[in-house]
């Protein structure tokens, strides 16, 4: 009976492809969702309606909230916008050379982190008249694909496979650089919420767990492993693993992949936890709202097959049971 | 004497069915073999609970009833392990019945009980009635129900959680079935990865982090259309099943271990040789395990393979105009409002 209500689908989904799924970090009932159709939408998911909507000049790549109030987004039209959910005002921060990939608030910084194709991050101050902070270039054909900011840590994902670890205190030199301990593209980086490190994810069914530390000690507990594949036909089939999204209160993260698959791992006994039944389609992204009590799933297909027909687009609300994501405490039974 | 043993020995019995036993570890050893036994897999697990968590993770259904159990005692919530967790009054209405029953009309054990033939004739009565009527039956027999509630498995309800599921959308939960692909063949391969620049930076090197026995990518992938006959000499006959059926099979069961060591037999060589067409791939795959990417280019994400669709094609000639007139506007505005206020 409780079946039914473990999940639902939102209402008014986007007319395409869906880039990015974000809770908001106040309340736990708004979700923003950025789309291929040139739309951000913000959805009211406790009485799953849609709340509000703006539009950029071509398709959005990333968005994010910066408080209860006000979103940001960036996308193919090289723009980040800002759009104030109170009064609908929205307005451009700033421009990028060549589309913007992603775009995170930094709440210690108060500031916009964007990362582009153009292979710069820049910093924007939205309280100012003229937001851009600062532009700092990664280096030759480091096209920026996934970037995570935890506490004044900035973990950014490049073309390359390379990975380049930053404090967004002081842009202008990077702390770590990295090449990826996975052999394929990164597709997602996400920190993890105790600061300690990051997952990522690749485009060959994989997920590596890392530190930041850079002492040998902890460096050997970092760790990969395989998922999100399926033997179809004796061919063993490898999906890119589109999202990660860790869980604010236990720290276990969930991966998405391209088979429609989302599963809950627990990264400190390298054990998974729960697989949820496959998604009609690629899962594009994923977030916990705030305090852990929904994984939104952005089930969309993510073009991994190039042009095809597929399922609609949508999201999923997945409601988390209290106990559903939490470490199980290891025990051997005799 | 018989009350002396009665009073003295009370027999580990099972909550679920009402058997008893000779000592708990055999209870166990019945309870883990009747009642919390995976349904899908045979899996045995150690309670009811354990059993429902991994039909849950595992196969992906879930299960609201014990196997084997007798009506009312169905449940999974209940937690009994051996002897432990029987709900009291169960308890005290089970020594009452022991109580009342002689030893000689015990309830049924696991030792042959001898039973007069009056007894056994009114069992197999009762049996007959009740294999006759309806399943719930059963409920009037507490102590020879048993081997009726063994159809309780069958009849048990499949829950599939799959309210998310469209029409024409394949999302079926537990079997190994192949995602959602419109447009693909079966056996059609996927976009085979040989070929890449970038393969070869990854071929054998094997880094620690790793930890799996998979070969290297570059090794992996071989034409799955070319040497079908080379791949598939014939054999001497060795075995005398039906190829066709088996080869039907084998796909189905995946990676599964049964080598097709089935030679020509001296039937059906034909039938045999489309099989081992549709099957070449598998052999293939059975020396090296094939791997495939879905997404292979490992330069190129896909949102900037999307971005070049003409639908999503940004012209930014016509956004700097855009730009242009904005600046036009806001001068124009500075103007006025410079005008206004001299």
């Amino acid at each position: 009976m409780q079946q039914q209500q473990q999940q639902f689908e939102l209402v008014d989904p986007p007319s395409d492809a869906i880039s990015s799924v974000v809770f908001c970090p106040t309340t736990s009932n708004h979700l923003l969702v950025s789309s291929w159709d040139k739309t951000v939408k913000l959805y009211d998911v406790d009485d799953n309606s849609l709340r509000a909507s703006f539009q950029h000049k071509a398709s959005v790549l990333d968005c994010c909230f910066s408080d209860g109030a006000h979103v940001f987004s960036g996308g193919l039209d090289h723009c980040i916008k800002s759009f104030d959910i109170n009064t609908t005002n929205e307005s451009v921060v700033g421009l990028h050379d060549k589309a913007v990939k992603c775009v995170e608030y930094s709440l210690e910084k108060h500031m916009i982190v964007s990362g582009s194709w153009d292979c710069t991050i820049r910093l924007w101050d939205v309280r100012k008249k003229d937001a851009l902070f600062g532009q700092y270039e990664i280096g030759d054909g480091a096209k920026v694909f996934a970037l995570s900011l935890v506490y004044y840590k900035l973990v950014v994902a490049t073309a390359g496979r390379q990975f380049f670890i930053y404090d967004i205190r002081n842009m202008s030199e990077t702390i770590q650089k990295r090449e990826s301990s996975l052999k394929f593209m990164t597709r997602c980086v996400k920190c993890m919420p105790n600061r300690q490190g990051y997952a990522s994810s690749s485009i060959e069914g994989r997920v590596a767990v890392e530190f930041f530390d850079p002492s040998p000690e902890i460096q050997a507990r970092k760790y990969a492993f395989k998922c999100h594949r399926k033997v179809i036909d004796g061919v063993d089939t490898v999906y890119p693993v589109n999202a990660l999204a860790f869980n604010p209160t236990h720290g276990t993260f969930a991966s998405g992949g391209a088979d429609g698959v989302v599963n809950i791992w627990d990264g400190f006994n390298k054990k998974r936890l729960k697989q949820y039944p496959q998604y009609p389609t690629s899962i594009a992204s994923l977030d916990f709202s705030r305090e852990g009590q929904y994984l939104a799933i952005a089930s969309s297909y993510t073009f991994e097959e190039g042009e095809k027909d597929h399922p609609p687009d949508s999201v999923f609300i997945r409601h988390i049971g209290e106990n559903e994501c939490k470490p199980r405490i290891v025990t051997s039974s005799a | 004497m018989g009350k002396k043993r009665n009073k003295k020995i009370v027999r580990p019995w099972c909550w679920y069915c009402e058997r008893d036993f000779e000592d708990e570890k055999v209870l166990i050893q019945h309870q883990k073999a009747k009642h919390f036994k995976c349904p899908h897999c045979n899996k045995k697990l150690n309670t009811a609970g354990g059993m429902v968590v991994h039909v849950a993770q595992v196969h992906k259904e879930t299960i609201d009833t014990v196997p084997n159990a007798l009506k009312g005692r169905e449940s999974t919530d209940v937690e009994i392990f051996g002897m432990e967790g029987i709900p009291q009054a169960d308890m005290i209405a089970h020594m009452h019945a022991l109580e009342t029953n002689q030893p000689s009309k015990r309830i049924k054990t696991e030792e042959p009980v001898e039973l007069s033939s009056d007894e056994i004739k009114k069992q197999l009565a009762q049996h007959q009635a009740m294999m006759q009527t309806s399943p719930t039956a059963g409920q009037s027999f507490p102590y020879s129900g048993y081997n009726a509630q063994q159809n309780m498995a069958s009849l048990m309800p499949h829950q599939y959680s799959q309210f998310y599921q469209r029409p024409g959308v394949n999302s079926a939960t537990y079997s190994p079935v192949a995602p959602y692909r419109p447009g693909q063949i079966p056996g059609q391969s996927l976009p085979v990865i040989s070929g890449q620049p970038w393969r070869p930076s990854v071929t054998g090197v094997s880094q620690p982090l790793y930890g799996t026995t998979q070969p290297p990518y570059g090794g992996q992938v071989q034409p799955a259309t070319t040497g079908q006959s080379a791949i598939y000499p014939p054999r001497p006959a060795n075995n005398v099943a039906p190829s066709s059926q088996i080869y039907s099979q084998v796909p189905n069961a995946g990676m599964s271990t049964s080598v097709p060591s089935v030679g020509e037999t001296t039937t059906n060589e034909t039938a045999m040789n489309n099989a081992a067409q549709s099957n070449s791939q598998l052999t293939a795959q059975k020396s090296v395990p094939k791997v495939v990417l879905v997404y292979s280019d490992n330069e190129v994400s896909m949102e900037e393979k999307r971005a070049e669709l003409e639908k999503y094609r940004y012209n930014e000639d016509q956004f700097r105009q855009q730009v242009h007139a904005l600046e036009l506007s806001v001068q124009s505005r500075v103007a006025n409002f410079k005008g206004r206020v001299v």
